[in-house]
């Protein structure tokens, strides 16, 4: 086991570099000068070229990809080409906003995927698994972008109970800075104003965010769900006149809920990877954006500090996936 | 029972929080717009909504105000230009102060233009004519010109030399001026301090109130960037946004109009889109001839992209320099129009009576596609088959930049209102921003002249031959100049938008009645 999750540990190096590797020739092969859009149009070409040296782009590509790796070792993502700021600062800023609005979407998923998925398994073929089957069909289908609007024009233009944007209220200073999750910096500084601004700025997000997923694991669910309602120790419990509520829980869904785990790890994985269309809808400051703000401006050191981030963080989940198959099924062992 | 626990704790701690008092008393405006503020150092950034903030925390010597045509003093009290245009000199007010006691004076001036030229980034550029700046006494500096240049008053208004203070230097990192510091902080003596900023949220203002010009009249300014022109449309009408500066589309606008409850802050805006022809010094290339190009200007269905994708909230207009400057011959206005014969005609003269096939390049965003559909459908009527081709905004930006973007929608915005920062910076032939790579000898030595003139209506008759010239020539055609629309809530007083203020709304002039 120990072995194991080194070596797998180990394995994510090279991976990681094979994601600078390829994010970096992508971003060089565009046709966009970065000097030119820092210093503007009317730049001379002396200014420009002054400014080429100073990012390093005269230098041959081997070279400034080495450099790159060199300053990621020393945990050193570089500066942005268009804003002049630290790339490791500003996704201290942004990369907590995204994982925030992940995580909670991702428990909502869970829970109401988990529990509708089941309740459908149950009621097989009545109105309740109807209802499920649409709610799926919904998920998959219905755009992020209008059911954002259409949660914000209920909850917020109409019955004015929840905010339409941003993560905090705008009266309320943010709290201090200390993961960055403002949920989790709200409740360590003691902040409660600021706690129960930034957990109302999470709802509508949140549940837009998770409703696609939300969508998958329910159907996911529902088919695990029967097949091992058909199996004989199933059949065993109930003869044995466990409630069926015991049954279902202890039985029922520890079994089926394994080939849930690789899924929801990936859904989670991709949530991290930033949710562009909930974060511009909500105006949430999450790493989505500020990867589209980089593209925008051809801030090649901004778009590979953010895909090396998420990188990193999608590598670990599945690891931390693959390590609690152990937990959920003892049959399961590494060598 | 654990779970049960952390419920009741949770709903007890916030129904507490229900009854803690919200920051009481404070008066608030509130600004949505869904553009990302980026960097904060006057002397570093091109990006024009940076200069929201910027602008509201800085001290310049002269100010654009509520009048577009003239600046107005600021820390220089008074200002006087020598016959020849050659040297400018500056009489700053006596009571501008930095927060940490420092005087805004004249040896602080030079330095924030040393520090200018130091950073060395686009704003630098628009400051190569300025041979010296000289501290004649503490409350005086000179600045001395390698070459008469009439437009140097308004350039010292815009947001590039606002002036930063020596201290920035305790920051330096790396021989860098400070412009990694100053990216994210502020070192101003302007009319607001840097409160907070929340990256990709928002930036709060708080007002300087020993601001040596009385202070605001608000206590606090919140510039909030909301993405989607919706959500910022409906918390304009829920009250929660008190202005919105840009981001909402024509309908939303033509439907805030019509409110009772919303006042739009209209004016004149110096933007213009046009089309350009980046080969037109090239020998083999159809728009090489000039008739091609008129043919072009006559095509276009200058109606249908104003009354009809525009719905009305943008100007026609022709003739190179924009409404509300100085310069203008306004009845080149009515000479380019739809007229598919004349165009017809052309072609014909140039050749091409069958018409020719070509592309037209553009960038994704701001609505551009929809303009070239446009364009595309009236070229159509005349034989001129095109294939739209879009790009990523820095992709298309770099192929202008560089001179391969062939015919292309472009928009300019001035880094100065004057005549000039068209005449010259778009049409000279050594000019870096002539995009449309115009060379015209003759063009070039009339917009040279009424440059280095101080006499404004020796200028004014030098741009308006240019006009005529350029009219004839049509190395671009104009589509239409922009206006400018911030809707806002009866409750805010003292708002104005101009074309000068169109990216740097009067803050300090701007109060609430509620």
């Amino acid at each position: 086991m120990f072995i194991y999750s080194i070596h797998r540990l180990l394995l994510i190096i090279p991976t990681l570099i094979g994601v600078t590797l390829l994010t970096f020739v992508v971003s060089n092969i565009l046709p966009m000068d970065p000097a030119r859009l820092q210093v503007g149009p009317r730049a001379s070409e002396e200014t420009l070229q002054r400014v080429r040296e100073e990012l390093g782009l005269n230098d041959s590509l081997p070279i400034q990809y080495g450099r790159y790796l060199y300053r990621l070792c020393k945990g050193d993502l570089g500066t942005s080409i268009f804003t002049g700021r630290d790339i490791t600062s500003d996704l201290g800023i942004y990369f907590p906003a995204t994982v925030e609005l992940a995580l909670f979407a991702f428990v909502i998923a869970v829970l109401f995927g988990v529990g509708l998925g089941t309740l459908a398994a149950i009621k097989s073929g009545q109105l309740l698994d109807h209802l499920s089957r649409i709610t799926a069909l919904l998920g998959v289908a219905v755009p992020v972008f209008w059911l954002g609007i259409m949660l914000q024009i209920v909850f917020f233009s109409n019955l004015r109970v929840l905010p339409a944007s941003g993560r905090i209220g705008q009266l309320i200073a943010a709290p201090k800075h200390v993961t960055g999750l403002y949920v989790l910096d709200t409740v360590v500084t003691g902040n409660w104003l600021a706690l129960k601004s930034s957990l109302l700025h999470l709802v509508l997000p949140s549940i837009t965010l998770s409703f696609g997923t939300l969508a998958l694991i329910s159907r996911a669910v529902r088919a695990s769900v029967l097949e091992v309602l058909e199996m004989e120790y199933v059949n065993t419990a109930r003869a044995k006149g466990l409630a069926e509520r015991i049954v279902i829980a202890r039985h029922v869904l520890r079994n089926a809920l394994l080939p849930i785990m690789t899924m929801s790890g990936l859904q989670l994985a991709l949530l991290m990877g930033g949710a562009i269309l909930t974060e511009t809808v909500f105006t949430w400051p999450g790493v989505g954006r500020y990867i589209v703000q980089g593209c925008f401006h051809a801030d090649f050191p901004a778009i590979m500090g953010s895909v090396v981030v998420i990188g990193a963080v999608i590598l670990l989940i599945n690891f931390a996936v693959d390590l609690s198959y152990m937990i959920f099924d003892p049959r399961i062992k590494y060598d | 029972m654990r779970l049960t626990r952390l419920v009741s704790i949770m709903t007890f701690v916030l129904l507490v929080s229900l009854v803690v008092p919200a920051l009481a008393g404070e008066t608030v405006i509130t600004v949505g717009d869904p553009r990302d503020f980026d960097n904060l150092d006057p002397h570093y950034t091109q990006n024009a909504h940076n200069w929201s903030a910027i602008y509201a925390m800085y001290d310049g010597l002269v100010r654009y105000g509520e009048d577009e045509t003239k600046v107005d003093p600021w820390a220089a009290k008074s200002w006087e230009v020598t016959e020849d245009g050659l040297k400018w000199t500056f009489h700053l007010r006596d009571d501008v102060y930095y927060d940490d006691g420092t005087q805004l004076d004249a040896s602080v001036v030079k330095f924030s233009f040393e520090r200018l030229k130091g950073v060395g980034r686009g704003p630098a550029e628009q400051y190569k004519e300025i041979e010296e700046v000289k501290v004649v006494d503490p409350l005086t500096v000179e600045f001395i010109l390698k070459y008469a240049f009439a437009p140097f008053l308004v350039t010292m208004a815009s947001d590039f030399p606002l002036i930063v203070p020596p201290t920035v230097m305790e920051h330096e990192e790396n021989g860098d001026w400070g412009t990694k510091w100053l990216a994210t902080h502020e070192l101003g003596s302007g009319p607001f301090r840097l409160a907070s900023w929340e990256r990709g949220q928002r930036i709060v203002l708080e007002a300087r109130e020993n601001h040596w010009s009385g202070g605001p009249k608000v206590d606090k300014v919140i510039l909030r960037e909301i993405k989607e022109a919706a959500t910022l449309k409906m918390e304009l009408l829920a009250g929660t946004v008190d202005i919105v500066t840009s981001g909402l589309t024509s309908t939303d606008l033509l439907e805030l109009m019509e409110r009772d409850d919303v006042e739009i802050a209209e004016g004149s805006s110096y933007s213009i889109r046009y089309l350009v022809f980046q080969d037109q010094n090239d020998p083999s290339s159809v728009f090489n001839d000039a008739r091609v190009r008129r043919a072009v200007a006559y095509a276009i269905d200058y109606d249908a992209m104003i009354e009809g994708l525009q719905q009305g909230l943008v100007t026609h207009f022709q003739g190179l320099i924009p409404m509300g400057m100085f310069g203008r011959v306004p009845v080149l206005d009515d000479l380019y129009h739809r007229d598919v014969t004349l165009a017809k005609l052309l072609l014909e003269e140039a050749g091409y009576p069958d018409g020719f096939e070509t592309t037209l390049k553009c960038w994704q965003p701001y609505g551009f596609p929809d303009i070239a559909a446009i364009v595309q459908s009236n070229l159509a009527e005349v034989g001129i088959k095109v294939k739209v081709e879009t790009y990523a905004f820095s992709t298309m930006l770099t192929m202008l930049e560089e001179r391969k973007g062939g015919f292309a929608i472009m928009s300019i915005v001035p880094d100065y209102p004057d005549p000039d920062d068209y005449a010259w910076v778009s049409g000279h032939s050594t000019a870096l921003y002539n995009i449309s790579n115009y060379n015209n000898p003759v063009f070039d030595a009339i917009v040279d002249k009424a440059r280095q003139s101080v006499d404004t209506e020796r200028r004014t008759e030098l741009y308006q031959q240019a006009q005529w010239i350029h009219y004839e020539m049509c190395p671009e055609v104009f589509l239409y100049q922009r206006r400018t629309y911030h809707p806002y809530r009866p409750w805010v007083k003292g708002y104005y938008t101009n074309a000068v203020r169109e990216q740097m709304p009067p803050f300090e002039t701007t109060w609430v009645e509620k």
